[in-house]
Formats: structure tokens, sequence, C-alpha cells
């Protein structure tokens, strides 16, 4: 029973997805150094179909902005990068690769409002890191078909085992980020945002104004009944329960929305929307604990409540724009002894570079 | 309208992950490995940057930052001690260093040779226009 439903689950629903890990498996399999390899082409041709089978299973979206594309694009640079370095026989090529997965995971930090995170990994990673590399690879040639180069390490089994986390990992995602029917949440935010645009548009004449707060009457009914379906059922066996945290906080805005003062009534499907948008992002989100360890400086805890935090227009948290300025203060109030601790670290490290290489050049010379 | 959920974020951390694992078990250059253990901490990096950016706090970025403090270290002393690997046997190959391998495991043995290396066409020569000269006994007693 158990592995009926585990079979429809990866080969019945999922197929794109599993499809797509099997196709990576081969292709990398195929594409890893070996004495006779097979030509590249092959491998490259089936790891570019598994990337779009992996799009399409796992990365649905409905509304393709320049947000969407920017990020496929970063992330497909970065696994075709990640791909490249681990399947090149030329250490310097497997470098250069290297770089442009630290630049696409530099634009994928830009998309989550991380400049400085950004340029700190551009620098370090790309500037410093990779610069180091070349050095030693220059230092340490190898005369050109070599064992480290060309042979792998068991490249069935290694791959094997890499695409089994792979498939963990997707499958758990997709299982606890995607869950079924939030269709209906979707149409019930679009029309409230449609509403609200209207209100800001114009002044509307009493007439207007009464239609828009019978709809909005209407609107809260609906959020009520969608927020009723979503709540977490318990002892139901016969359907899958798809329950979202927060569900049962917008069902009892709904209700008082209902029954709120109509001079008010603009800023209750304000607070609606905003709980829904919420409610939307919060699939596979684990509730934050009450407590957290870290000031206010850090930003609001993850547990505030809707009402107290400022949304941006995707419902997401809004971030600061100053990052940088708000990162420094964040690190060296709460995170000060790790700061501190981060630069004894990074000068032991140089004291210990030092000595093994000059122990290095006594024993050589 | 969110279209940017974090599970995709989380998927492309996820990948990284996986490919560095590979080739941190595949690779038999040392700095190979090296460099897929790196592509590693780029996923765990993008994993904590989305999940900052999805609860709205800065604690993940913190924490990136010293995850790229800790990279850099690990990059250099590793450097240091690979160019002294090197020394020793004269190549990277990770296994050439067998014998720290655990009791029971058998050896990996390399049974097929390598492919031989490709020589080059031949440098082109010139045809000769004309004699060479024969130098003088002042030029060849110096």
């Amino acid at each position: 029973m158990l592995l009926n439903r585990a079979a429809n689950y990866l080969f019945v629903e999922n197929w794109p997805l599993s499809a797509a890990l099997v196709l990576g498996l081969i292709s990398i399999y195929l594409l890893l150094p070996r004495t006779h390899r097979v030509p590249p082409w092959i491998g490259a041709v089936l790891g570019g179909l598994a990337l779009v089978l992996a799009g399409v299973g796992l990365l649905r979206a409905e509304v393709f902005t320049a947000q969407t594309l920017l990020f496929d694009s970063f992330a497909a640079v970065a696994v075709i990068s990640g791909t490249m370095l681990i399947t090149q026989s030329n250490p310097v090529h497997a470098a250069l690769s290297f770089v442009l997965v630290v630049m696409s995971t530099g634009g994928l930090f830009l998309l989550l409002a991380a400049p400085f995170i950004a340029a700190a990994t551009l620098v370090v990673y790309a500037g410093a890191i990779i610069v180091t590399f070349l050095f030693v690879i220059m230092l340490a040639q190898q005369v050109s078909p070599s064992n480290a180069n060309d042979r792998s390490r068991e490249p069935l089994l290694s791959a094997l085992a890499g695409f089994v986390l792979l498939a963990a990992i997707l499958l758990v995602l997709r299982a606890s980020y995607v869950p079924a029917d939030l269709k209906p949440l979707d149409g019930v935010i679009v029309k409230a945002n449609k509403l609200l645009h209207r209100l800001d548009a114009v002044d509307l004449d009493p007439a207007a104004e009464k239609e828009a707060a019978a709809e909005f009457q209407q609107l809260a009914e609906e959020f009520k009944t969608v927020a009723e379906e979503l709540v977490p059922k318990s002892a139901d066996e016969s359907k899958p329960s798809v329950g979202l945290p927060l569900a049962g906080t917008l069902r009892n805005e709904a209700e008082n929305a209902l029954v709120a003062d109509p001079q008010t009534w603009p800023q209750s499907l304000e607070r609606l929307r905003d709980t829904a948008l919420r409610v939307r992002n919060s699939p596979g989100m684990l509730t934050p604990p009450p407590y957290l360890a870290t000031s206010a400086l850090s930003g609001p805890p993850s547990n505030t409540p809707v009402s107290e935090r400022r949304l941006d227009r995707f419902g997401l948290p809004a971030m600061p724009a100053a990052n940088s300025a708000y990162l420094g203060r964040s690190l060296f109030t709460d995170n000060l002894l790790a700061i501190e601790i981060a630069g004894f670290l990074l000068l032991v490290a140089t004291i210990g570079a030092i000595v093994i290489a000059t122990r290095r050049a006594e024993r050589a010379g | 309208m969110n279209t940017l959920p974090l599970h995709h974020f989380l998927a492309v951390g996820g990948v990284l992950f996986a490919l560095g694992l590979i080739g941190f078990m595949a690779r038999r250059n040392i700095i190979l490995m090296f460099l897929s253990a790196e592509m590693m901490l780029q996923g765990v990096a993008i994993n904590l940057v989305a999940f900052a950016r999805y609860h709205g706090n800065l604690q993940g970025q913190s924490f990136t930052l010293f995850l790229l403090t800790v990279a850099a270290c690990e990059a250099a002393i590793a450097m240091a001690l690979f160019l002294m690997l090197y020394r020793s046997r004269k190549s990277l190959d990770v296994s050439l260093w067998q014998e720290l391998r655990e009791p029971g495991q058998p050896p990996t043995l390399d049974e097929e040779p390598l492919p031989p290396e490709p020589t080059g066409e031949p440098l082109p020569r010139l045809t000769p226009a004309g004699r060479e000269p024969q130098p003088t006994e002042e030029e060849t007693h110096v």
C-alpha cells in the first residue's frame, strides 16, 4: 500500500521531476572523466533535457515576470557551470567554471535583497580564493593525460549517491511547499488587489462607494470560505489535509471584517489581503519559537504578527533598502563575539599558512 | 502576488550541494575535490540568504558572512597543505595516499592505461635556401 502510494507519487504525479533526476544521473555519469570517454555532446544534451524537465516539474510559475526570467537564467547558469566544474578534466577550466557558479549565485543573492553578500561573495570567492587556486594549479602542474585529471573514483556509485540525495531534497520540497489547492486563495487575493487599486485610484461618489462596500462584504465572505477550507483538518483521512498555518487567523480576521465598522472597511480589506498573502507564503515554513536570541537590531523576529509588520508588494516581509548599514548594525551588536572570533580565526589561518609554506621551503632547500 | 516562492531558491541550493557532493566523491585531483566542497558551501549560502529574505530578518545574512570567512581560511590552509602533499609525491592524485584507507578496504587499482599523450603536429621546417655558411676560423675559436 505504501509502496503503491510512493510509486504513484514518484512516477505519476511528479513524472517530470523523476524523469529529470534519472536523465541527470545518466548525463553526469557519462560526463565524468574516464579513459575512454563517450563524446561529451551526448551527456550535454541529456543534461539540458534534464534541466528543462526539472524546470517544468518543480518551478511552475503562474505569472512570468522579469523576476522569474532573472531567476531562471541565474539558476540555469549556476547548475550548468556546476556540472561543468565537476566534469572537466582540465583543472583550470574547472576553476573558471567555479567563477561562473559564484557569479550566478551573486545574481541570486541580488534577487534575495542581499547586495552586500553578493559583493562580498564575488570579491572573496571569485577574487581571492580562485586566484589562490590558480596559483597552486600553476605550481603543481601535471603532465597532460594524468591519473589525477583523467580518471574518476567510482563514477557510477558517487553519481547514484548524489542523485539519491538530490531526489530526496527535491521531492520533499515539492511535497511540503506546493500543497494541493491554493488556486482559490490566489483568486481571492487578486480580487482584493483589484478592489484596493480601484479605491486608491480615484475618489468615488456615494453610489460607487456603496457598490464597492457591497463588493467588500462579498469578498470578506469569500475569504472566510477559503480560509475554512485551508484550516488544518484533524481527523479527516479521506482527503489529504492541505492545512496551512495562519489559516485560522485569516478566518478570524474575515469574520471580524464582516461585522466591522463600515467606516473602516478599506483598512480591514488591506489587513485581510496582507494576512492572505502571508498564508500564501507560509507552506513549508516551520513556526518559529516564541523566544529568539537576537534583538530587534537584526530585524523583527520571524513570529511577529502580520498587523505589526511591513509587507512589500509580494506579500513578503520588507527588507531594509540600506542593506549594508543594517547588516553592519546587526553584526556588531548581536553577533559581536562571533565577529571577533572570526577575525581571530583569520589571523590564525594566515599565520598557519605562512608557517606551513616556510617549513616546506626550508625542507626543500 | 509572489511569483518567486521560497522553494525555487531552496531547489537551486540543493542542486548545487548535490553536484558538489558528486564532484567531491568522484574526482581524483585534490584541488578539484576541494573546489567541489566550495560549491557545496555556495549551495548552503543560497539556502541561508533565501530564508533570511522570506523571514524578513538579517540573521541568515550574518551567518552567510561567517560562512564566507571560514571558507576563506579553509582555502588558505588547504592550498598550503596541497602544495606540501604535491612535494611528497610529485602528483595531485589522491589515490597515491591510499595507505590511509581503512584496514578492510580493497585498494583502488588502475587497470586500463591512460590514452597516450596527444603528439602535436611537428614544428614547421623551412626549406634551406642556398648553402649553409661554414663558420670561419675566427668565429669557431671563441
